[in-house]
């Protein structure tokens, strides 16, 4: 019984690895499990086979010419969103969207913490490394903004930060254009993990304006999911300080381990001004100026917050 | 030598374009940059056609900052300015406070170029929760 289930498992594996793509690389060290590929071959669902270079200290890749892989009888007009299902190893697999102003959400976001990204071993650094400290966002593949998807594990992969702020400007651009047209945009967005990594080496994005014709929106990019001066260990998600000899001590991603070691960017608390739209430490004394009338406590994940339009401050969280 | 405003719109960045788009748009900021040129002739560039649809008045073109004449409020979203600071003396920059990428920025530094910030304004646009609008002149 339960080999049959491991089977029907692994099927399930390959039969989403044909239809949603898998990735292969060259890995950029011997170990071949540190990230930094010196190249990623995307191969995409009826696509010819990428070759993306590798991380260089750009956001992102343009594929394709910036043509979205979209096919003619995919492009429609109603609004829908389709969150595919994860594979044997607990990875997100394939997002796809028509989004229009009616799956736009109304009401504030809710809480993610409890969902768990395939490879989510938190890891917290000086703010002069990353910005904020933590490595790792809980993020959406389709942004909460575009759908209104909180805590759906379907849509919520292990991001880095530098890639989640760079997914963040192009979720604005189509947001604002839906808000503004009340026209539709069809999005996708796909996660490429190499091999059995359960980090994802980045996402592929693509967006294309429907009734316009792509005249407003239209891309195809690959994001990197690096983070600068910090090497990562794709295949289990654990980092450290480039340049530095890994941490070879036994992970552990549990939420309990996260909060002992003040480790959980989503349980974190900021005070926010909300006259100038500065995200403050707790223990930032510029924090106790803010009059009370433009005061605001917050806790939960800082991501959130800059999708809001907020902006870190640079006294405390460095940028 | 003839005198123009400039109108521009910008990000947190100073972005203006991606991928050869603008990088937004917005109907109450349009429509609050006719209004307030007044009786100046509006000069736009046929790439801001879409936004000026609904006005019969603006004057379209290729490079606004060749054609309009002394005295013409333009409209630039395509067009470098740096090459006519000679010839703006008003600048208009609105700004989305909101980030995008962008793969082609504002390429003047107001202040180097002599301009002095005379006036800024804050509304609410159809799209944008806050739309800054800074006037600066010579």
């Amino acid at each position: 019984m339960k080999h049959n289930f491991v089977k029907a498992l692994l099927s399930l594996f390959v039969i989403l690895s044909l239809l949603f793509g898998i990735a292969s690389c060259v890995p950029a060290d011997e170990s071949g499990k540190t990230g930094g590929y010196e190249s990623i071959e995307l191969k995409l669902d009826g696509v010819d086979p990428i070759t993306v270079p590798g991380f260089s200290g750009t956001e992102f890749y343009i594929l394709n010419n910036n043509q979205p892989f979209f096919e003619d009888d995919e492009i429609v007009t109603e609004s829908y969103e389709k969150y595919y299902p994860l594979d044997a190893l607990g990875r997100c697999t394939l997002t796809i969207a028509c989004i229009g102003k009616d799956l736009m959400p109304t009401e504030d976001r809710g809480d993610i913490a409890s969902v768990k990204p395939s490879g989510w071993v938190q890891a917290k650094y000086d703010t002069a490394v990353i910005s904020g400290g933590y490595l790792y966002n809980r993020s959406h593949l389709i942004g909460f903004q575009l759908t209104g998807e909180n805590d759906n594990e379907e849509n919520l992969i292990t991001g880095t930060r530098f890639m989640n702020e760079a997914m963040i400007p192009f979720e604005n651009q189509i947001a604002d254009y839906i808000k503004e047209t009340d026209n539709h945009v069809m999005y996708r967005v796909t996660p490429i993990f190499v091999g059995n990594d359960l980090v994802a080496a980045g996402v592929v994005m693509e967006a294309y304006s429907v009734e316009d014709k792509g005249d407003g929106i239209s891309f195809n990019v690959f994001l990197y999911n690096n983070q600068p001066g910090i090497t990562i260990d794709y295949l289990t998600g654990k980092s450290w300080l480039s340049g530095e000899a890994p941490d070879n001590s036994e992970s552990d991603s549990s939420d309990e381990n996260d909060i002992n070691n003040g480790n959980n960017a989503e349980g974190q608390t900021y005070i926010l001004n909300t006259s100038s739209k500065l995200i403050h430490e707790s223990t930032c004394g510029n924090a106790a100026k803010i009059s009370d009338k433009n005061r605001e406590e917050y806790t939960g994940d800082i991501n959130s917050l800059i999708e809001d339009g907020y902006k870190e401050a640079g006294c405390c969280l460095g940028k | 030598m003839k005198k123009i405003t400039v109108a521009v719109v910008l990000d947190d960045n100073e972005g203006m374009l991606l991928f050869g788009k603008r990088q937004s748009r917005d109907r109450v900021m349009i429509a609050e940059f006719v209004e307030s040129a007044g009786s100046s002739p509006i000069y736009v560039s046929d790439f801001s056609k879409i936004l000026f649809e609904s006005y019969d008045s603006v004057n379209m073109c290729k490079n606004p900052l060749e054609e309009a004449p002394d005295g013409a409020v333009c409209f630039i979203e395509n067009y470098s300015l740096s090459p006519y600071l000679d010839i703006i003396d008003t600048l208009i920059i609105y700004r989305w406070n909101r980030l995008y990428h962008s793969d082609v920025k504002f390429d003047v530094n107001v202040k180097n170029a002599g301009y002095k910030l005379v006036s800024t304004a804050e509304y609410v646009g159809s799209s944008h929760d806050k739309i800054t609008k800074e006037i600066y002149k010579k």
